[in-house]
């Protein structure tokens, strides 16, 4: 029989900074999502994270009209009436630490390459990674280990039926590790190794310390399966925030199953996504797809191709501010639309380190903002490609992804829609086509927690105005000197409008079509330029819906390059954005 | 709209918790007056570990060679010791390399362990114990006047509280610690220069408490061997006037200061205690408060960024401001009779 759908979901967004309460609910047979209520989250000593889920729901209703609170406090559970409580609630959380944890394997270029990768996608903070090689001293590993004082060690190695050795010794030496250390500081064992060892790996650890078993993250050479190992350290890290923020295990209580921490979500839609695409119409390569979010404490990627998928989450202000953030500050000055001195960024980054919750204020202070965005954005891309070498998105060879769905506040509230597609433009700096969605409420998290309850969700969702298409962007890749010719477009609309442009190396253009018009495209590539089609001088047809910016061709090259004198780099960057429309 | 708050009072009830990870011995009883950097509580881990190869030692399999140990598992054992002897004609023997204990015998191997780390809860404020928390640590009181900051370089220390002239003015140069005499916790305006920090820490200062520092000196800061801690931030702002009231009403009296890390968690911020004996206790505040009228509040954005003031009204209507965006908004009094409108969240409570 089926199963009458869910009438309304709350979902709960906790955020190092900010707390949001989304209420979907359902009519004429389709998910929508009804509004949203945001405050700052609750977190601290003396404060309960529950708090500012409280506030946030009650902003909710009083924005939706939708009673979700009882007068005497609690969830209106079930719904009951159109417009009169909740059926299921489902929460996405960033607001906890991270994790930390110590990596054992074999090699570098082996089970610890796939450890790493494991360890960036998830709110991990790996203290210690250790190869074989740490087993010529065996006392160093052991006191290295009591030193760094991990929550959880991971280890792993050795392909399915592969080497044994090196693992056993591990095996040893965490032996050793448990017998020295106080109960109350043993960290949790997660083996995801050679199967063929799990029951020695049992019989010697099991009795010492909580030991969780994983299928082998990398069970053949370049083979790597890392949600199982995920999934896992999933729990645990829940686990650990349950115990440690003071609120949380009663908001996990709400949401039973459907809950989880951002990163992880992000993946489990990546995935989801990955099953759901169609190829691309024109297109003779491999087609992927990508998710960016550019939250106040993190800045998290998932890139998906060819079956394989991968994430990586890093800290918005890495080594902050005891690192003096060096990379950042300059990258903050060199990307910043406004004209700020070195040190105006530099003190910019310094104290919004500090107060990540400071919002902008001035031109200069939303400038920097955007400047460092698009530094969080190159950096998570660099990650992501070293974890995961079939990650590459500024080759036109290795095809490409389509679309790029963000989020993150720097993007959803910026004052014009042509400064966030700048933003990632600048980031990501793409190359041949894509399409730029906007995930104004950075529903996708949610949307993976709340989708295991209805599947429907997100199917609905996706397709909502809560997901905006900023517009189809090709970028011509092309070495020619600045100023010749590289791509000639020919625009069909089925408004009647028709035109053809001639795009220069060098130039970034908006081809003006309404919102939300289909549009065909001809695109005529030089013989020097790729565009994605199957190689240089390769054309073809493009079917789009145009976006709330039309259709945008980014020939600036790639990688892109800035002056380095100042005034003309501020007007470089200034001219850019009005070819978006600032 | 809740912000963060950093303390600032000139009297309050301070408690502070100090406790180890895991449990170990408590060395400090309730009652006990206790210094910053008193070690009220340790514990031992040991490490050290040494492994032996038993089975290549004594040319045997590895069970036949764990069947040679003649000592027990957790004994100690010193330097030269036999733990195992083969028999036979000729007997080899393996001896402990060091004083330690056997910790395991196992695959024809003896593993010894032959150190052992303390781990240590300083009382990183001077004050009493008011409780003891048995076997991990205790609960230190003191009465007294706090000044939080935002960034401290992990360091902690005491020492009586010398007030540099040109704290009200906007650069601390190397000539105003002249003459500055050892021990003294060093309270200054604004440092820039590199060589200040150097000189300071020549000239035996016990620690120093700035109202703000130039970014590029962090690195710097973090490995100086005496507590930083900075009040105010990085970049230009203003001294607040209750906080030159409380360090001013502390000249000459020990102090101590606490540079730990900012923990949302636990709700530490880098500190400086001095205790008072008299006066009326100031509010007691929580990590986060609601922004109301009347608040005393810095502001950490636009062209006062760095500047006091208080909060004369909290706006209901969203405002927009020069970046194109909306936000609630508060508007300040500052300090010079100024009054000026301020995104909500770019406000940081103090008091």
């Amino acid at each position: 029989m089926d199963q009458e759908p869910l009438s309304a979901i709350l979902g709960l967004d906790i955020g190092r900074i900010n707390t949001r309460a989304s209420l979907f609910t359902i009519s004429d047979g389709k998910y929508h999502l009804l509004d949203s209520g945001m405050v700052a989250t609750s977190l601290g000593p003396g404060l309960h994270l529950g708090t500012g889920a409280g506030c946030a729901m009650q902003a909710l209703q009083e924005n939706s009209g939708h009673v979700i609170l009882k007068a005497e406090g609690g969830l209106v559970m079930p719904a009951t009436a159109v417009g009169l409580g909740v059926d299921s609630v489902a929460m996405t959380a960033s607001a906890g630490p991270r994790i930390k944890i110590a990596l054992l394997g074999l090699s570098e270029q082996g089970s610890l390459k796939a450890g790493r990768a494991l360890t960036d996608s998830m709110m991990l903070e790996p203290v210690g990674v250790f190869s074989a090689e740490v087993l010529l001293n065996e006392s160093s590993a052991v006191d290295e280990l009591i030193r760094t004082r991990p929550d959880v060690i991971f280890l792993t190695g050795g392909e399915d039926g592969g080497a044994e050795g090196p693992t056993l010794r591990w095996v040893e030496v965490l032996r050793w590790l448990y017998a020295l250390l106080p109960d109350q500081v043993k960290p949790t064992l997660v083996y995801s190794g050679n199967p063929d060892l799990e029951r020695i790996v049992r019989r010697r650890l099991e009795p010492l310390t909580a030991l969780q078993i994983s299928p082998n993250i990398q069970p053949a050479v370049d083979e790597w399966d890392l949600v199982p190992a995920q999934n896992l350290i999933e729990r645990e890290i829940l686990r650990v925030w349950e115990e440690r923020l003071t609120g949380f295990s009663d908001i996990t209580g709400l949401t039973q199953t459907l809950s989880g921490t951002n990163g992880f979500l992000f993946g489990r839609m990546m995935r989801y996504l990955m099953r759901t695409i169609e190829p691309s119409q024109g297109a003779k390569r491999e087609r992927g797809i990508l998710l960016v979010d550019l939250g106040g404490g993190s800045t998290t990627i998932s890139a998906g191709m060819g079956g394989q998928t991968g994430t990586v989450i890093m800290d918005a202000w890495e080594d902050a501010p005891i690192g003096g953030m060096d990379d950042l500050c300059r990258a903050a000055h060199r990307w910043s639309v406004a004209p700020v001195t070195e040190n105006e960024a530099r003190q910019y980054v310094t104290e919004h380190a500090l107060h990540q919750a400071v919002v902008p204020e001035t031109m200069k202070e939303l400038s920097l903002s955007q400047a460092a965005a698009r530094y969080r954005l190159q950096r998570g891309v660099k990650q992501l490609s070293e974890n995961h070498p079939w990650f590459d998105l500024n080759s036109a060879n290795l095809g490409h992804f389509e679309p790029v769905i963000a989020s993150g506040a720097v993007l959803s509230q910026a004052p014009s829609p042509g400064q966030a597609m700048l933003v990632l433009l600048d980031g990501l700096q793409p190359c041949g086509i894509t399409t730029l969605v906007l995930d104004r409420y950075h529903l996708l998290p949610l949307l993976g927690a709340a989708g295991e309850a209805q599947p429907a969700l997100p199917v609905h969702l996706l397709t909502s105005d809560a997901f905006v298409n900023l517009g189809t962007v090709i970028s011509p890749v092309s070495r020619v000197s600045n100023g010749r010719q590289i791509l000639n477009v020919q625009v069909s609309a089925e408004d009647g409008t028709e035109y053809s442009v001639d795009i220069a190396q060098g130039t970034l253009r908006r081809l003006v079509v309404p919102e939300g018009v289909k549009a065909v495209l001809e695109l005529k590539p030089s013989r020097q330029t790729e565009i994605g089609f199957g190689g240089k001088g390769v054309g073809g047809r493009l079917k789009v819906t145009s976006g709330v910016l039309g259709i945008v061709i980014d020939a600036r090259g790639r990688p892109l390059q800035l002056p380095d004198e100042d005034e003309s780099r501020f007007e470089q960057l200034q001219s850019w954005l009005w070819s978006l429309s600032g | 709209m809740f912000a963060d708050v950093v303390r600032l009072a000139s009297v309050l009830d301070i408690q502070r918790t100090r406790r180890l990870p895991f449990p170990g011995q408590v060395l400090v009883k309730e009652g006990d007056s206790v210094y910053t950097n008193d070690v009220i509580a340790e514990a031992d881990i040991s490490n050290g570990v040494r492994v032996l190869n038993l089975s290549l030692a004594l040319n045997l399999p590895p069970e036949e060679a764990e069947a040679c140990v003649v000592r027990e598992l957790g004994g100690e054992l010193q330097k030269g010791d036999i733990i195992a002897q083969s028999e036979g004609v000729i007997s080899r023997l393996v001896r402990a390399p060091a004083d330690g204990r056997l910790m395991d015998v196992s695959c024809g191997r003896v593993v010894l362990i032959t150190q052992k780390i303390t781990c240590q809860v300083r009382a990183g404020m001077i004050g009493q114990v008011s409780e003891v928390i048995p076997e991990y640590g205790a609960v230190i009181q003191a009465r007294g006047s706090l000044i939080q900051g935002l960034w401290g370089n992990g360091k902690l220390g005491e020492g009586v509280l010398t007030i540099l002239d040109n704290i009200q003015e906007s650069r601390l140069e190397a000539a105003a610690l002249e003459g500055v005499e050892r021990g003294r916790l060093l309270a200054a305006g604004v440092c820039l220069q590199r060589d200040v920090l150097d000189i300071a820490v020549k000239r035996g200062a016990a620690g120093m408490i700035l109202n703000r520092m130039a970014p590029e000196l962090i690195k710097q800061a973090v490995e100086l061997p005496i507590p930083l801690i900075v009040l105010g931030g990085f970049g230009p702002g203003q001294p607040d006037r209750k906080m030159l009231e409380v360090l001013n009403a502390g000249a000459g009296k020990t102090a101590c200061v606490n540079a730990s890390e900012v923990d949302y968690l636990k709700g530490q911020r880098p500190e400086v205690i001095l205790p008072v004996e008299n006066g009326d206790l100031d509010e007691e505040l929580g990590f986060q408060e609601e922004i109301t009228v009347g608040r005393h509040v810095r502001i950490l954005s636009g062209e006062y960024r760095g500047w006091v003031g208080e909060v004369t009204a909290c706006e209901e209507v969203q405002k927009n401001f020069e970046s194109g965006l909306d936000f609630l908004s508060a508007a300040i009094q500052l300090e010079n009779g100024k009054s000026i409108n301020v995104p909500r969240q770019n406000l940081l409570i103090l008091g």
